[in-house]
């Protein structure tokens, strides 16, 4: 038995001067101490020796045991610490990868959006893109006279007149959806409408398609203030703790008061001079136009069979590319350049 | 509107102790936003934006007003020194010169609502003081002789255009305030001829020559020059809405129709005429020749409004004191007064327009407050629950976005509506889509009812080296309804110049992304896709989707080298079928065989058919993949186990030699 002993240590010995990786040191292990290794053979065999002779054998099979084990640890270390001689591979070349596609610029605007309105648990709705002229104007307080319903303003569509809602039109802007979300649910109401609009204005800051994104809340007891923390938060969130905002007065028919929202440009830090000398050209004095805003106009109220007595609200307008041009300071001196289907513009998304 | 004014002239009826500055940051804090400021010389050029229910403010006269009630707010001092629109009403002497006589006579009594005429004589035309000269250059008009240029400098000054003629140049001593016919042409002052196209206002002399396109620029045959002796000082307040059909039918959009078109202040009239003449007198030598034509049939009284305080500051969610609403009303020149133990407020004439309610008056409290004062509080409510349907639609779209965003796939965004030549070059009748009946360019004319045109047109645009592409566009498609609203559905399409197998593969990949099982069936039709390459998708045996190869005729009409293949799936099949997980498919303990099959490819023997019917034909088949294909040798691998024990290769060859058996291959 002691022969078997020293020859599994002797051709151990020769074996591992022969290993030149980890990978084969971990395969000797296996064929010396393995679950089916050489020792374990040789414990199996030895059971048939008187118990002195026994006891003495294990104890010399345990010491190659040991001697094996602490001779595999060396020679590992000296693995580990031993220099690397194979061929250099440049680590920083590039993987294998898909080619990474693009998504639309509004895409990402929707999603952002969506996701800072459902924290303040506003609901997600769309309606229709092509609507009677009451749903747009009427019902917004927007008498037949206005001009933002003429034809320069509004693209009309051949089609069937309807006695009691008129004419059909492709939507000028979201507010069209503050009635039909009126009718389909009683207050409260808070819900954001992202949707494409229309109007016959094509040039370097006009498309005669863009998106728009409406906010609507009407409960009771809302009032300026919830409409100015609203735009506030959104600000902040959408756009970075640095931004201002400022609300001025302004005029739309179905809001009453009404304001427009200003940020401040970032591209001269809301100094309105690019240099001491130079004045910005993007923005006025500082501030950007940003959205449309107001109390809802007590006959919007009335037209979406809400009491105005108990109910009040508010509702703003974003436009959805001018503010994701802000938003990324992205320098787009054409805005036609979104929907012309340049590949070499999308990708870069 | 954009009006543009100067400080020096601001101070001719104001005084302060604000820069301009300081008026460009109060200002556009509570009312009139300044956009721009520009210092030329000692004076400086404020650009302010006007709201369209504020024209009051589109003069000096009106920013000073808005300054007087603005700037205390900040500490600031601003009262007037004298105010024109107070100090000046119409002149009620007789001619002091001659005695000239004109008539005016309004043939439609909805065109103007009020119309002075006045002539003056001994007119001594020449260039005018330096003052007006200078300021009107600084807000952009050019200056021309005194008798214009007063004209002018009146707009600016006050608000109310008008328009000098040359009196002599006038052929029978009338004007008569009609509507155009249709076809009527006359030239203008720019020397443009411009035909009408009826039911314009226009101004004729008599004689059926037209004199003014009324309210948008004088005719040219009656032009001041520098031999104008007499002239008929016009001032009139037009149909608001007629003016500005006029104005954007021909295009000329003068800053007379900016204001006409706005509606204004019939009470305007007289303390312009009034300030005009003084003017045209000191300036021009003018002076009165004929009786002063008033036509005014309905003079206007003024509005009153309730006030109540508790209104205003539920509305605005803020006390404001009752001592400074009305403080801050009567700033804006609202009369507040006593009826019958009520607070009553009386609207000027020039606000007549654009105040009717509380809600408005709320609107002037709040902007003077200052909403720079106000908190942002955002609101507590209920939740609001959202219909799941939209709420799925939205995660559903955003998941194949970012899906095929990793794929390589670009997404586009295309315009709704496309072309006539576009619908016939895919061979569709023009009469299944909706036109746009007031479109501004041709290539817009139509509403869509498939995304995959406008896809292949970015193909064509892009591809102009035989690049490849994998476009995809997510947008409503619209189609015509007998009767009421059309329908919209949102399409889901994807083009491609790869090839079939690739964009097949996409496709295979986004369902089982979304966890939607589907199968193929061959299809012939779609008359725009080959008919030897189109297939539809298929989920529980309903038709979902097609997939195939836009039809060569096409391409090679639209003059496109590469094949193009395409995909439609309405988006709703995403959103109905989704899920967030797969179904859970618990792994035989026991041995699998692998075992090969090779067949040859027939019309009757398509994978789809073969696969499907030997995976519900077989227990003991679990799984079939495609391995590869020689012309029309396909080869499969099939994975055979049982759950309950061993199967034997033996077994396993059996039941594929059965299934062979049974598919006859």
């Amino acid at each position: 038995m002691s022969q078997d002993i020293d020859e599994i240590q002797r051709l151990f010995n020769i074996e591992l001067q022969q290993i030149k990786s980890l990978q084969e040191l971990k395969s000797l292990e296996v064929v010396y101490l393995g679950r089916r290794g050489k020792i374990n053979l040789l414990l199996k065999k030895d059971l048939s020796g008187n118990q002195v002779d026994r006891k003495k054998l294990g104890n010399e099979i345990n010491e190659l045991k040991k001697n094996i084990s602490i001779k595999l640890v060396d020679y590992r270390n000296k693995l580990i610490k031993a220099p690397d001689t194979s061929p250099f591979i440049d680590p920083t070349l590039p993987g294998i990868s898909q080619k990474m596609g693009s998504l639309h610029i509004v895409s990402y605007a929707i999603e952002q959006i969506s996701k800072i309105f459902a924290s303040l648990g506003f609901i997600r709705m769309s309606y229709r893109e092509i609507e009677y002229e009451y749903f747009s104007f009427d019902s917004l307080n927007m008498p037949k006279n206005h001009p933002g319903r003429d034809d320069f303003e509004t693209f009309f569509l051949d089609g069937n007149t309807d006695k009691k809602y008129g004419k059909m039109i492709l939507s000028p802007h979201t507010s069209s959806c503050q009635i039909r979300e009126m009718w389909r649910t009683p207050p409260p109401i808070k819900m954001i409408n992202i949707a494409k609009c229309y109007r016959p204005n094509w040039d370097v800051s006009h498309t005669p398609m863009f998106h728009q994104f409406e906010s609507l809340c009407i409960d009771k007891r809302i009032n300026m203030t919830n409409l100015k923390g609203t735009i506030e938060f959104f600000v902040k969130n959408f756009f970075g703790k640095n931004r201002q905002i400022r609300l001025r007065p302004h005029h739309f028919q179905f809001t009453e008061p009404s304001f427009e929202v200003d940020i401040t440009c970032d591209i001269c830090s809301g100094t309105g001079f690019k240099s001491t000398s130079e004045k910005c050209r993007v923005c006025k004095s500082g501030w950007l136009e940003l959205a449309g805003a107001g109390m809802v106009h007590p006959k919007v109220l009335q037209e979406g069979k809400i009491d105005s007595k108990i109910f009040s609200g508010w509702a703003f307008a974003f436009g959805l590319e001018r503010i994701m041009m802000m938003k990324e300071g992205i320098k787009l001196d054409d805005m036609r350049l979104l929907y012309s289907g340049d590949i070499k513009f999308l990708e870069q998304f | 509107m954009n009006i543009k004014i100067t400080y020096n002239w601001l101070l001719d009826f104001i005084k302060t102790d604000a820069d301009p500055y300081e008026i460009q940051k109060y200002l556009s804090l509570c009312g009139p936003a300044v956009e721009r400021i520009e210092k030329i010389g000692d004076d400086f050029v404020f650009d302010i934006e006007i709201t369209s229910n504020r024209v009051d403010c589109a003069s000096v006269i009106g920013i000073a007003r808005e300054m007087v009630a603005t700037l205390p707010q900040f500490g600031k001092y601003a009262k007037f020194t004298s105010n024109p629109i107070k100090q000046f009403s119409i002149p009620r002497f007789t001619p002091v010169y001659g005695s000239d006589n004109f008539e005016v006579s309004i043939i439609e009594p909805d065109l103007a609502q009020r119309i002075l005429a006045v002539v003056l004589a001994d007119i001594e035309v020449s260039e005018s003081p330096k003052y007006i000269r200078s300021r009107l250059e600084m807000c952009g008009i050019r200056s021309i002789n005194n008798i214009v240029d007063i004209s002018n400098y009146l707009m600016l000054s006050l608000g109310q255009p008008n328009h000098i003629f040359d009196f002599d140049k006038i052929a029978g001593s009338k004007f008569i305030v009609r509507s155009s016919k249709a076809g009527e042409r006359i030239k203008t002052l720019d020397d443009r001829m411009i035909t009408l196209s009826g039911g314009d206002i226009v101004i004729e002399d008599g004689g059926g020559h037209l004199m003014d396109l009324a309210g948008i620029m004088g005719g040219y045959d009656s032009m001041i020059d520098n031999n104008t002796k007499k002239i008929l000082f016009f001032l009139e307040t037009y149909n608001k809405t007629k003016i500005r059909r006029t104005s954007m039918l021909t295009g000329q959009r003068t800053q007379a129709a900016t204001y006409f078109e706005k509606g204004l202040d019939c009470e305007l009239i007289g303390p312009v005429v009034d300030f005009g003449v003084k003017l045209l007198n000191k300036h021009a030598n003018a002076k009165i020749s004929s009786k002063i034509i008033d036509i005014y049939p309905d003079p206007k009284s003024k509005k009153t409004v309730q006030l109540d305080y508790k209104k205003i500051n539920d509305l605005i969610g803020v006390k404001i004191e009752e001592i400074e609403v009305n403080r801050i009303l009567k700033n804006l020149s609202f009369d507040i007064k006593t009826h019958q133990g009520k607070k009553i407020v009386e609207i000027p004439f020039f606000r007549d327009n654009d105040i009717d309610s509380i809600e408005d008056l709320s609107e002037e409290v709040v902007r003077i407050y200052g909403l720079h004062r106000l908190p942002g509080i955002i609101q507590q409510t209920e939740v609001v629950p959202q219909p799941t349907k939209s709420d799925l639609e939205f995660e559903v779209k955003n998941k194949i976005r970012y899906f095929l965003k990793s794929n390589g796939v670009n997404e586009i965004y295309n315009y709704s509506m496309i072309s006539e030549k576009n619908l016939q070059s895919f061979g569709l009748k023009l009469s299944d889509h909706l036109k746009i009946v007031n479109s501004i360019s041709q290539d817009i004319e139509y509403l869509r009812s498939n995304l995959y045109f406008s896809l292949v047109n970015n193909i064509k645009e892009n591809a102009i080296n035989n690049e490849k592409f994998i476009l995809f566009e997510i947008a409503k498609v619209y189609h015509k309804k007998f009767e009421g609203l059309p329908d919209e559905k949102e399409m889901f399409t994807i083009a491609t110049t790869t090839d079939y197998h690739n964009i097949k593969g996409l496709i295979d990949n986004l369902f089982k992304f979304l966890n939607i099982k589907i199968n193929y069936e061959i299809s012939t039709n779609y008359k725009y896709l080959d008919p030897r390459l189109q297939i539809n998708i298929l989920i529980d045996n309903h038709k979902c989707g097609l997939l195939g190869k836009l039809d060569s005729k096409y391409q090679l009409e639209l003059g496109i080298s590469q094949s193009i293949f395409i995909c439609e799936i309405e988006l709703d099949v995403f959103v109905r079928n989704y899920r967030l997980l797969s179904e859970y498919v618990k792994a035989s303990k026991y041995a699998t065989i692998i075992q090969d099959l090779t067949y040859q490819s027939t019309p009757q023997n398509i994978y789809e058919k073969i696969t499907s019917t030997m995976i519900s034909q077989s227990k003991m088949l679990k799984k079939v993949y495609f391995i590869n294909s020689f012309k029309d040798k396909i080869t499969l691998r099939l994975e055979f186990n049982l759950p309950d024990r061993n199967l034997t290769e033996k077994e396993a060859i059996g039941e594929l030699l059965r299934l062979k058996e049974m598919l006859k291959l």
